[in-house]
């Protein structure tokens, strides 16, 4: 079935359509959810209302974006909406941007549970975009398009997230010496 | 290979690992189905679908027609023909109750 025969059925409220579109993306975007939300059980609901919201919205997808983009937008937006129920702060926190020299000196420290911790602590809006281009291997040009976002800002926030990580990792390593 | 790639290649051991027992399992799928295709709405969807899929030209044809019959006066298409012979001096006249008048 191609993509376009997956929208049909869709929009027709093929069982069949749904079950192949359920397959297809179920599992990633579980993935993508929990790695955002840090909850399992939020992110199993956030699957399953994305997919409620695909068939209920199917008629309104105009095939300008791909289906898939379509459906993380979706995804991504609830989680959101979930995080900030959550009080989580979304909101960019300059002061934790590092120097842009910090990345050499990590030589030798990368260590992956201290890094794990790091992107625990992570503000979601960097971890966002973090887990959409190294975990769903999403372009830039693809974030921008599914985040509403402009190319410079993805680029900025990929940047100043590892910048971040750099820099915890940095005092991580240096509160050990 | 450099820090920037050592950082990367980290970021997505760490993001694969995280995920790699999160499955979407057939329950959630049957429950997405449930509120969704199974649903009442569902299923309404999917006859209205069905409708739409009536070939729009022979559809167009016959509402056209079901209209026309429907505003045409009755018995237009009837030709009626009321003859009445009148006698006159012994000859008989036929008159036609129509706009179309012809003498026999």
């Amino acid at each position: 079935m191609t993509e376009n025969q997956m929208i049909d059925g869709l929009i027709n409220g093929q069982e069949d359509a749904f079950r192949q579109m359920m397959q297809l993306y179920g599992n990633k975007l579980l993935g993508t959810c929990y790695l955002i939300l840090r909850d399992r059980e939020e992110a199993e609901d956030v699957v399953q209302e994305t997919f409620v919201r695909v068939f209920r919205r199917i008629r309104t997808f105009n095939r300008k974006s791909s289906l898939y983009t379509w459906i993380y937008r979706i995804a991504i937006n609830l989680s959101r909406d979930k995080l900030r129920k959550k009080t989580y702060d979304l909101s960019l926190n300059e002061e934790l941007v590092g120097e842009a020299d910090t990345l050499e000196r990590l030589e030798h420290r990368l260590d992956l549970e201290e890094l794990k911790t790091r992107l625990e602590e992570l503000s979601p809006i960097y971890r966002e975009a973090l887990v959409l281009f190294y975990y769903q291997d999403l372009s830039i040009a693809e974030i921008s398009d599914l985040l509403n976002e402009k190319e410079g800002t993805i680029k900025s926030r990929l940047s100043r997230a590892r910048r971040i990580l750099a820099k915890e990792m940095k005092k991580g390593g240096s509160e050990d010496e | 290979m450099n820090r920037d790639d050592l950082l990367k290649d980290d970021i997505k051991i760490i993001f694969d690992e995280e995920t790699s027992e999160m499955e979407f399992t057939d329950k959630m799928m049957e429950s997405v189905l449930d509120q969704t295709t199974r649903s009442g709405k569902g299923k309404i969807r999917r006859i209205l679908n069905y409708e739409l899929q009536i070939p729009l030209i022979p559809a167009a044809v016959a509402v056209a027609a079901i209209f026309a019959v429907s505003i045409l006066p009755e018995g237009i298409l009837e030709k009626q023909y009321r003859l009445t012979a009148i006698e006159m001096a012994g000859s008989q006249v036929m008159v036609q109750e129509d706009k179309e008048v012809t003498r026999k």
